[in-house]
């Protein structure tokens, strides 16, 4: 037993013990915690990227060693095409629900009218339902108003524009409202039409929130399983429903090939929207 | 009986050090104050003492058990916020009995103790309110409560006052004070207020860039400042650079200031040839005559402030040195700008300090 | 960013930040109420052809009646009746609900160390570590599914491991049950129930803590008596965000379950898909559309409540 002046002479822990014990292993111990939960958030992507390079049909720990042969399966017809009607798809409904979206933002920042919370809920409503109701609510209008000629490519569209649009309001309604007004004020003052100042004031300065929305919408479009799950027909299918479909009979690992495919188009649109319009502060921001 | 002792504690944030080699003693009893600007390290010493904050060198000690590196919880003080930081989801009664509760106090134990507590802070009868129900000053009264509840150690108080307007301000100062010697609770008192300190200590300790300056009471933090820093921190002091002129002689110590006027002062030569001299505007004098007295010398009347019952004369000495003047309001003896006069500073007001770097 | 029912990444997806702060004038704005007008009609006009009007189709069918695989146009309560009194349906109903609790607690319990951590470091890093957590989600949720089919497959990376330390000799069943089908969407979730309780947490004075420890409260008792109180509507908020979510979710109870129907999701499919019993389909939907509504609903009273005192 020590006796020391800077600790507690009545224990018989040191200093250090005491520091130890009681400071620095909460401390850490918790920011271990939290560490071993972002592994875990990591973990599944880790897997894939793990099993796509792996060459046996089952991931073994460690790996045993390194193979592109399932991204040799992967770049066939039979993935390609998918995988390139997700990317027309995602594109196309982005573009399509940001024009949508920019007029009905501005309308919620800017203007104060009556109903205006209604109609912002309204608006923003298709997100908080669960997609598969609006899948079967789309597939099943379509069909009974004798539009069944529209599944595939056209339904997955306009059914994918249902949800990207409320994405896109609400990305751009955040760019519009740290806005700061003087500066169209400023604009009209020296001259400018109300287009004019739309045009070369308003519109370069909520452009990075315009881009930002229209890249979430991507995503969103990109990833969408509930309602492509209904619209989709053969010959037309979207990549994740084509996964389904292929995991509901067969598991192998060509699939984590398909995943990583997806994956890259996801990492190089973010990454292009990070550097050129800082997504991410559109991402949490509330 | 030290109730409180930091031994050479040093504390770094990064390569800001906040607190750099501190060493103090609070006794029993004693109602200390930690004075300084914003960021000289006294709020990161009282955290030190609380706990809050591990001390990168050095030990503390409270009542004799070293509790450097124990958690807050192991420790026995009684800390009030500046915001108060009251538990919103519980009644004031809830809140003053925490501690208790988490010292396992038997139920009549705590129902006596916050009674008790709260009568003292004069708080009976509002312990079912919540403490957003409160004003300002009853919440502050809620946080000595609950500090003082438990008997702790020390009683670490964090700017307790600054949320409250000037008037509470001011009464709650005299009320803390007569509550802290009633119950002769040991005190570590943190504020940037000098008028606070001056009012409510037995000691200050003057703090800056994590160093002491000074440690007295506050008389002689006022009168006897050690420093140039606390000379110009503490109330209104005139600093004027000058030279020494010669050894020690029979009538005292001589220097001269920048402008050439030759100032006697009491006591022993000091070495160093970048010397100041301080004297307080309210004991220099401004004469229309020549006056037979020491350190006199010709100066302009620059300005004149109405402080209410004190004037304050900004004067500019003979060589261009400002000087400033305090006098009574006394309408005969007003002194009209760009009059010129004698300034005294007389040789028994004038400190000797040096010059800092 | 989407999670097998594509909900938004956010925690109050159907709020909007407020008027601007320098509203027009009142007569400025009753002028300009006809651009109003004009700048909702796109978006209001195409949700109202393929969101809302669907929607009501959709709800009409589920009272319509359903014979030899026709739809057939009369009034029935019959579909919600069998959806509610079949033990083959409410087993689905009870699975799904169950697994959506289970999903609500397990999220709140993995999120809270990571939320308390976002809301009180003053990292530099913060940003980014912010971001690590949305990062995720971004890869969509058919990915990390498979992911996890991967490790908790009969030949998947946690029973191979188990059984070359042997401590156990056949697989553990880990997929194609309720249990794999809670891991995954927990997983999926997680960041949902994170941003709810940051805010939540970031809404609580440190002092607070501070002031309990100072007091004599432990760590665990600090939490337990003003950390977890003060946040209980960002608890409360998260579990219902992360309970309807995943009562709504599709493709994770596909890939982990197995494709068995064992919750409403896959059963909606399977009913309107195979069996074409489309009114019966629709009135699944309708009941499904009630529960998540009714739990985003609490989830957006709770998470909007001010953390802090009893009102």
């Amino acid at each position: 037993m020590t006796r020391d002046r800077r600790t507690g002479a009545e224990t018989v822990m040191g200093p250090r013990a005491i520091r130890f014990w009681k400071r620095d292993l909460p401390r850490w111990g918790f920011l271990a915690l939290v560490g071993a939960i972002y592994a875990y958030m990591f973990l599944p992507i880790l897997v894939v990227v793990l099993t796509s390079l792996n060459p046996t049909p089952y991931l073994r720990l460690p790996p045993q060693g390194l193979s592109l042969r399932w991204y040799a399966a992967a770049l066939t017809p039979d993935w390609l095409d998918p995988f390139r009607v997700s990317l027309v798809i995602a594109v196309a409904s982005a573009a399509l629900a940001t024009l949508l979206a920019l007029p009905a933002a501005f309308a919620l920042v800017r203007h104060r009218f009556p109903g205006r919370d209604v109609v912002a809920a309204l608006l923003l409503s298709p997100l908080s339902l669960p997609a598969i109701v609006t899948g079967v609510a789309i597939l099943q209008f379509l069909s009974l108003a004798g539009m069944r000629g529209l599944l595939g490519f056209n339904s997955l569209l306009l059914g994918h524009i249902v949800l990207t649009v409320p994405y896109a309001i609400r990305t751009i309604a955040i760019s519009l409202h740290g806005f700061d007004r003087s500066i169209e004020q400023a604009a009209m003052n020296l001259g400018a039409t109300p287009w004019r100042t739309f045009r070369h004031i308003t519109l370069p300065i909520i452009k990075p929130g315009l881009f930002a929305g229209m890249v979430f919408a991507f995503i969103v479009s990109f990833n969408n399983v509930p309602i492509s799950l209904f619209l989709v027909r053969p010959g037309m299918i979207t990549l994740p429903i084509r996964i389904l479909n292929y995991l509901e009979y067969r598991f192998d690992p060509s699939l984590a090939a398909v995943n990583m495919l997806s994956l890259a188009v996801i990492l190089v649109v973010v990454t292009v929207a990070e550097r050129t319009a800082g997504f991410t502060r559109f991402v949490y921001s509330r | 009986m030290i109730d409180v002792a930091l031994e050479h504690v040093t504390k770094r944030f990064g390569h800001v050090t906040a607190v750099e080699r501190l060493s103090l003693e609070v006794r029993r009893g004693e109602f200390l104050t930690l004075l300084g600007p914003s960021g000289c390290g006294k709020t990161t010493t009282l955290n030190m003492v609380a706990g809050f904050l591990d001390p990168d060198e050095g030990a503390i000690v409270l009542r004799g058990r070293p509790v450097t590196f124990l958690p807050p919880y192991e420790r026995d003080t009684g800390m009030v916020f500046q915001n108060y930081a009251l538990f919103p989801h519980m009644t004031v009664y809830e809140n003053v009995a925490f501690g208790l509760r988490m010292r396992r106090v038997r139920d009549a134990d705590v129902r006596r103790r916050v009674h008790q507590a709260l009568d003292q802070v004069h708080l009976a009868g509002l312990g079912d309110r919540y403490p957003r129900q409160l004003s300002g000053g009853q919440q502050q009264r809620v946080a000595l409560a609950r500090a003082i509840v438990t008997e702790p150690a020390v009683l670490l108080l964090d700017e307790p006052l600054s949320n409250l307007d000037l008037k509470l301000r001011e009464a709650m100062r005299l009320e803390l004070k007569a509550l802290q010697h009633r119950l002769g609770l040991t005190t570590v008192y943190v504020t940037h207020d000098q008028s606070e300190a001056l009012v409510m200590s037995d000691r200050v300790v003057v703090m800056h860039r994590g160093r002491v300056e000074q440690v007295g009471s506050p008389l002689d933090i006022y009168e006897r400042p050690a420093t140039p820093f606390v000379a110009d921190f503490i109330g209104t002091m005139n600093t004027l650079p000058v030279a020494p002129v010669s050894a020690v002689g029979e009538d005292g110590f001589h220097v001269v200031t920048s402008g050439g006027a030759r100032l006697r002062l009491p006591g022993l030569a000091r070495d160093g040839a970048r010397l100041l001299v301080a004297i307080r505007p309210e004991k220099c004098r401004l004469s229309r005559e020549r006056p037979a007295a020491d350190n006199a010398i010709p100066a302009t009347v620059a300005d004149v402030v109405y402080l209410g019952t004190t004037l304050r004369y900004q004067v500019t000495l003979q060589g261009g040195d400002s000087l400033l003047v305090d006098d009574l309001n006394v309408p005969s003896a007003l002194l009209a700008r760009g009059e010129a006069v004698w300034a005294v500073l007389p040789p028994e007001h004038c400190l000797l300090l040096d010059a800092p770097k | 960013m989407e999670a097998g029912n594509g909900r938004p990444l956010s925690t109050r997806p159907h709020t909007l930040p407020s008027a601007s702060a320098t509203p027009l004038g009142q007569g400025k704005s009753a002028r300009r109420r006809g651009p109003v007008v004009v700048l909702l009609a796109p978006a209001l006009g195409y949700l109202l052809l393929l969101f809302f009007i669907p929607l009501a189709i959709l709800t009409a069918v589920s009272f319509m009646g359903f014979r030899s695989g026709l739809i057939v146009r009369e009034f029935t309560l019959g579909h919600y009746a069998k959806f509610l009194t079949d033990p083959f349906y409410l087993k689905i109903l009870l699975t799904t609900v169950r697994i959506a609790v289970s999903v609500g607690v397990l999220t709140v319990m993995i999120g809270y160390p990571v939320a308390y951590f976002l809301a009180r470091t003053r990292s530099k890093w913060k940003g980014l570590l912010l971001a690590l957590v949305l990062a995720p989600e971004l890869s969509g949720v058919v990915l990390r599914t498979y992911g996890w089919l991967v490790i908790l497959e009969d030949r998947g990376v946690v029973n191979t491991l188990l059984q070359s330390w042997g401590l156990i000799a056949t697989p553990v069943k880990l997929v194609h049950n309720a249990t794999g089908v809670t891991i995954g969407m927990t997983h999926v979730l997680v960041p949902f129930a994170i941003l709810a309780l940051m805010a939540s947490i970031q809404g609580i004075d440190p002092t607070l803590e501070l002031a309990a420890m100072n007091l004599g409260a432990s760590r665990v008792r600090t939490f337990l008596r003003i950390t977890l109180p003060l946040s209980m509507p960002g608890v409360l908020g998260a579990f219902f965000l992360t309970f309807s979510v995943s009562a709504g979710a599709y493709a994770t109870p596909a890939i982990l379950g197995g494709f068995f129907n064992d919750t409403a999701t896959t059963e909606i499919y399977t009913q309107l898909l195979y069996i074409l019993n489309w009114p019966f389909a629709a009135a699944m939907a309708v009941i499904l559309m009630a529960v998540v509504l009714a739990a985003v609903i609490l989830s957006a009273r709770l998470a909007g409540r001010l953390t802090g005192a009893p009102q």
